[in-house]
């Protein structure tokens, strides 16, 4: 296994740390987020670490080669290449569907104003939408022009 | 498209599993194949014909052809 998992699994923890430190030393309106970021980064830096301790032992070496070379061909397998660029596809599809429904679901709730002021919200969603749909083309005309 | 890949693999004694790790795809993609439900690239179509020492047109039968022959 690589030094990189390594120096990344101690960097996650370290963060973790720091932000748990933080967190207890200092009382700010950002603990809660300092609270997630330091169980994420210290759950996932310990994580790492154990893997990179388990794959480097002698013993499992030639399991983690074997383990690698899978990963390497479900990776690259072009069946599930396309699953997942046709998966994608139909996200993006669902996304543009679900932003729209709600664009209209929080104009109505906040004409009706059973929510308060939607007015953000709606101009959020809205944005999203228009974001969506625009880096759409680009990326197409942009692939396009590659292939 | 028709293909002979299930009965070229067994001529072989290969299982989906032995056939799949041989031409670097997954398991699944070899069933796929094999059903029908699922296309190989042209690079893999080569790799396929390749391992097994064949032609490429006498693994894969496109079965459209006549249609674009004629027009």
């Amino acid at each position: 296994m690589k030094k990189n998992n390594f120096i990344t699994g101690l960097l996650f923890l370290l963060v973790g740390m720091i932000c748990l430190v933080t967190a207890l030393l200092f009382e700010t309106k950002l603990n809660s987020l300092l609270s997630g970021f330091a169980g994420a980064g210290i759950s996932s830096g310990i994580v790492m670490l154990w893997k990179y301790y388990y794959w480097i032992r002698p013993e499992n070496k030639d399991k983690y080669k074997e383990k690698i070379e899978k990963e390497n061909v479900e990776l690259h397998d072009e069946r599930k290449e396309m699953l997942r660029d046709k998966s994608g596809r139909y996200a993006y599809i669902l996304g543009l569907i679900v932003l729209s429904i709600s664009i209209v679901v929080f104009s109505i709730l906040g004409s009706l104003e059973i929510v308060g002021d939607t007015r953000l919200i709606v101009l959020y969603l809205g944005g999203l939408l228009v974001f969506q749909y625009i880096i759409g083309v680009i990326i197409y005309k942009k692939l396009s022009k590659k292939y | 498209m028709k293909n002979k890949v299930e009965i070229l693999r067994k001529e072989k004694g290969l299982s989906q599993e032995e056939f799949a790790k041989a031409i670097r795809v997954s398991r699944q993609t070899v069933s796929s194949i094999e059903t029908g439900k699922y296309n190989p690239s042209l690079e893999l179509a080569f790799i396929i014909s390749n391992f097994f020492g064949k032609r490429i047109e006498k693994i894969f039968i496109y079965e459209g052809s006549d249609k674009y022959e004629k027009e």
